[in-house]
């Protein structure tokens, strides 16, 4: 039996609705457990709606993507909701916290939702690995940026997903802050063999991954050394 | 461009179209639901009013002094007369005594006499003409007379205009079935008959203004002399009195409420809006835009808004308005006054500004306390809390009490909204303390009311005291149907027969007897006057009080009785024959504070009874049982001048034979109290119709409320929503957070709507009406189903949608 990537894109197009032009043009990826990929592009490029169609919160208008050989981009929509709940792990440029919850309960949400025991322990110990065990009944507003995204990278591991999207993580962060960010992402992956895929206009953080891709005109192609 | 035509360009976005439609409902609410408490709290004014054909009417034994009716017209009020008297009427071969009413030309001043005029045709019509009559059905039958016959009355001889179907009421609900015939008092020199009677009834009808009425109410009470009295449509049963004056002050509750809670919605929304705007604050401070010019735009914004949704919203107030008196006038049996466009108008204008002003202005005043980089960089920014709306409050509280003038009321009511608050907040937490004890979905949702606590507390609190309102609304509506008006057993006396001579007691209880099948005893009665208590006599001043006065100075009627229950005893012992003493009905007792041991003298035409009392006891009034006042032991009346009355059960299907029997007795006046009793039900049952629909109105605007509220954090409850399913919350789990989080909103305001629902009915059954108390545990279980039941409904239905939407385009908002 052949072993499946974790995720694949063939062939996958996307268009913007208004106006209609091509956004996505024949993407073809193959995402190995355990990798660090970095995907480079300029601002407009189409990195978040790649990123949104690897976590199945977007379908390809051609094109399909497979999750560990199922075809992901061809279920309805409350099943990939599902399989990405149990296997995705998102972490996003603002952040995207639940304002009324406190940082422990941020982290448990995922685990709630999934109905998963000993949330309020494994939340606890997923804070405390990204440094945060002081402010865990800190509500969000009561947080710095970076320790707004370290929460939100807890929440992205809390759940042991097989694959990390982070899109444009340093994004809203100060250039120290940030590569303290890149640094926990890399170490979840180095510990946890966790499948990182990073999203990011930064050149110099995108060379701490082990793969490099640029996106550019639509079309995905590795990116020079 | 000016700077306060930027937010038109804002006009996509939700929470200014819902601002506006807040606006639009606020003037709606504030100012039709007050017109229409008003309009139903004037015509059930009119109602009463028109039962006595005045506002006020002054009853005595004797003339009325001139200064009494020179001192209405310089109170500006429209004043008319009548005298009443029995006599006897003849047509042709018959004779019949009758109560004659000779009534000024503009009487009645409030209402009219219904009055059948032709074949099936029936009129309202004022008092009839110079040398005509109305008779009412049953002296037009006796007299076998119709219209166009004539009917002689003392020398005078009168044609009938018309048979008399109802007019208003003379005295008492009893003498209401006595005015026989009715004439113009032009005519009632023709008739010679005034010097003849010694028992003429003489009545002053004043109405107009309110404020004139209740002027001349107190010049009338200082200066009454004896043998007057002040008779108003509450007096003319105290137990109407006694439901209209709890109803009146429930409409105005209801009306203040229902403009707190469109109040409420408004600032829930302006508070939103004004939110959503930190972002176009923080590019114009940081493009170098003066805070109190960006201040004065939004207000200069604001203050078209409000005009703009004023328009419609009086527009849909005037139609809601129509539609509202054009359905309930039918079912309530009388006519509402069609509102008022200057004033509907008016209360818009006033409602409209005074929202903007004290309920948007303070949430854009916290507009000064953002610093800038907190707006630029997207960081949470204080909002404008609870205590920013307290002004507005207070003015609401404040136009409220120029409408209701009941200080108590507007105090109790801000106390209630208050503590609901108080409790609904500390309740929201104790919940979300006692879920977190085991994470899950709910304890999740449960939390979020946990940091948005006082505006959910406020959000509970505001649909619970509607929802409480709405509950005691139908116990009043329960307590009315329940009451003894609309539940006597079907076998209750309804015919009562006075002025049974001594010499016809013993051939009148055997004519009833072989009528009804089964034995009617005749009571006998003297007519006294209480003249001392303990040797004191009694004075026009010795009661200070209305009611104590009347009752003091009131023509007793005495009876002699064996009492052999003792059931009924309150306090003493029974009468017995051959002994001495008075029994007293235990309602007269406390309003005269008379005691078992008091000493009473009763005297009329030169004979005096004094004797003590020897017992207090209840009397079931609602029984239509012959019932006295003062009961003596027998034989201590003997030798005073005496009548019979009676009162017996009679199928309406033995209607021709009562006839014939009755014509026997041509002295006797036979009372259908069947009449008195539809009167009143037909009354209280278009009370309980109109405080229904005025609840059902409020419910509506508790149920704005919820939608505000849940519109008002709809961007927030979306973003949430939306990461949730991005964290892989499928739909179930989406509407378990939304059950989870409306469920415990919904049990929170169930209890306080069922506490506050609770103690209003208790006071109302306890003040209004004589209901058990174990009605009150299914009031309780209602409110919290209700409240559970309106909350899910509310979440469910608005945000239903966003759990079936695909969570991408809110994830960047």
């Amino acid at each position: 039996m052949t072993a499946h990537p974790l995720l694949e894109l063939k062939n996958v197009e996307r268009r913007l609705k208004i106006p209609d032009i091509p956004l996505l043009c024949g993407i073809t990826l193959k995402v190995e457990k355990g990798q660090t990929i970095a995907i480079l592009g300029a601002s407009g490029a189409g990195k978040s709606t790649l990123i949104h169609l690897m976590a199945g919160i977007e379908t390809p208008d051609a094109g399909n993507i497979e999750l560990e050989g199922s075809a992901f981009s061809e279920l309805d929509e409350e099943t990939r909701t599902r399989m990405r709940g149990e296997n995705i792990g998102i972490v996003f440029q603002s952040f995207l916290l639940m304002p009324s919850l406190t940082a422990l309960e941020n982290v448990m949400l995922p685990l709630i939702l999934l109905g998963k025991h000993a949330a309020r322990s494994r939340a606890t110990e997923a804070l405390e690995q990204v440094g945060l065990s002081e402010r865990l009944n800190h509500l969000p507003n009561a947080l710095s940026g970076g320790e707004q995204q370290r929460v939100a990278i807890a929440r992205a591991f809390v759940i042991s997903p097989k694959l990390l999207l982070a899109d444009e993580p340093t994004g809203n962060l100060d250039m120290d802050t940030g590569a303290r960010i890149i640094d926990l992402l890399l170490d979840l992956n180095k510990h946890l063999r966790t499948t990182l895929v990073l999203v990011t206009h930064d050149e110099s953080l995108s060379r701490r991954c082990a793969y490099r891709y640029l996106l550019k005109n639509g079309i995905l192609q590795e990116a020079q050394p | 461009m000016p700077l306060w035509r930027l937010p038109i360009y804002d006009w996509r976005r939700r929470e200014l179209r819902l601002m506006f439609v807040c606006l639009l409902v606020a003037v709606v609410a504030g100012s039709v639901m007050l017109i229409f408490s008003q309009e139903l709290n004037t015509a059930l004014t009119a109602h009463a009013t028109s039962l006595i054909g005045a506002d006020l009417v002054v009853h005595g034994d004797t003339s009325i002094p001139e200064p009494f009716e020179v001192n209405a017209t310089g109170y500006h009020l429209q004043t008319a007369t009548m005298k009443t008297f029995p006599s006897m009427v003849f047509s042709r071969n018959k004779a019949r005594l009758a109560m004659v009413e000779a009534v000024s030309g503009n009487f009645p001043l409030r209402g009219n006499y219904l009055v059948e005029t032709g074949a099936g045709k029936v009129s309202k019509l004022g008092a009839p003409s110079s040398h005509m009559v109305y008779v009412d059905e049953k002296l037009a039958h006796f007299l076998n007379v119709t219209i166009g016959s004539s009917v002689t009355l003392g020398e005078a001889t009168l044609t009938i205009s018309g048979i008399l179907k109802q007019g208003p009421v003379v005295e008492d609900l009893f003498s209401a079935l006595a005015p026989a015939l009715v004439l113009n008092d032009t005519d009632l020199s023709q008739t010679h008959l005034l010097g003849a009677f010694a028992h003429i009834g003489y009545n002053l009808y004043v109405a107009g203004d309110q404020g004139d009425v209740s002027r001349y109410e107190l010049f009338t009470k200082q200066n009454l002399q004896r043998g007057m009295r002040i008779g108003t449509a509450g007096d003319l049963n105290p137990e109407i009195s006694h439901i209209i004056q709890p109803l009146q002050r429930y409409f105005s509750l209801a009306a203040m409420v229902a403009a707190m809670l469109a109040a409420i919605a408004f600032a829930m929304c302006a508070n939103a809006y004004v939110y959503s705007q930190r972002q176009v604050v923080g590019i114009l401070l940081a493009l170098g835009v003066v805070r109190h010019r960006i201040l004065r735009a939004y207000v200069i914004f604001f203050s078209l808004l409000a005009i703009l949704a004023t328009l419609p919203g009086l527009l849909c107030g005037y139609l809601l308005d129509l539609g509202l008196t054009s359905i309930l006038s039918p079912v309530l049996g009388f006519t509402l006054p069609s509102v008022n466009p200057a004033y509907l108008f008016f209360t818009g204008f006033l409602a409209s500004p005074l929202l903007m002003l004290f309920f948007a202005i303070p949430a854009l005043l916290s507009l000064n306390g953002w610093s800038l980089g907190a707006l630029l960089c997207k960081a949470e920014i204080h909002q404008s809390g609870l205590l920013g709306f307290i002004p507005g409050f207070a003015v609401i509280a404040g136009v409220m009490l120029w409408q209701v003038r009941e200080v108590w009321l507007i105090f109790s009511v801000s106390a209630m909204i208050i503590l609901a608050v108080f409790f609904s907040r500390l309740l929201l937490i104790f919940w979300s303390r006692f879920a977190f004890l085991r994470p899950s979905v709910f304890s999740m949702a449960v939390g979020r009311l946990k940091q948005n606590g006082w505006a959910a507390g406020l959000q509970t609190a505001s649909l619970a005291i509607a929802l409480a309102l709405f509950m005691s609304a139908t116990l009043v509506r329960q307590g009315l149907e329940k009451s003894w008006y609309a539940s006597l057993p079907a076998d209750t006396p309804n015919h009562f027969f006075i002025d049974i001579l001594p010499s016809e007691i013993t051939s009148f209880e055997a004519g009833l007897m072989k009528l009804t099948g089964h034995k009617v005893f005749v009571r006998t009665m003297v007519k006294a006057r209480l003249v001392a208590i303990n040797g004191k006599p009694v004075m026009d001043h010795t009661y200070t009080g209305m009611h104590a006065r009347h009752l003091a100075n009131r023509e007793f009627n005495l009876s002699e009785t064996t009492q052999d229950e003792k059931n009924n005893l309150i306090e003493g012992h029974l009468l017995m024959a051959g002994g001495t003493g008075f029994s007293v009905e235990s309602g007269l007792a406390r309003t005269l504070d008379l005691h078992v041991g008091d000493w009473l003298s009763f005297s009329e035409a030169g004979r005096t009874i004094t004797q003590p009392i020897v017992n207090l006891r209840k009397v079931t009034w609602s029984s239509f049982k012959v019932n006295f006042f003062v009961e003596a032991a027998p034989g201590s009346l003997a030798g005073w001048p005496y009548s019979g009355i009676a009162s017996v059960y009679i199928p309406n299907n033995m209607q021709s034979k009562l006839e014939l029997f009755d014509s026997h007795y041509p002295g006797i006046s036979d009372i259908d109290v069947t009449q008195v009793i539809g009167t009143l039900r037909g009354y209280v049952n278009a009370v309980a119709r109109g405080v229904s629909s005025l609840s059902g109105l409020l419910l509506i605007s508790g149920v704005l409320l919820l939608w505000a509220g849940i519109v008002a954090s709809f961007t927030e409850r979306r973003r949430e929503l939306a990461l949730m399913r991005l964290l892989g919350a499928g739909q179930l789990s989406l509407l378990w957070v939304v059950v989870s989080e409306f469920g415990v909103m919904g049990i929170t305001g169930g209890m306080i709507a069922s506490i506050l629902g609770g103690g209003l009915s208790q006071y109302l059954a306890r003040m209004v009406f004589d209901l058990h108390p174990q009605y009150f545990g299914f009031l309780v279980l209602m409110g919290v189903l209700l409240g559970i039941a309106a909350f899910i409904a509310a979440g469910i239905f608005m945000l239903f949608p966003l759990l079936r939407h695909p969570p991408l385009v809110f994830l960047y908002e």
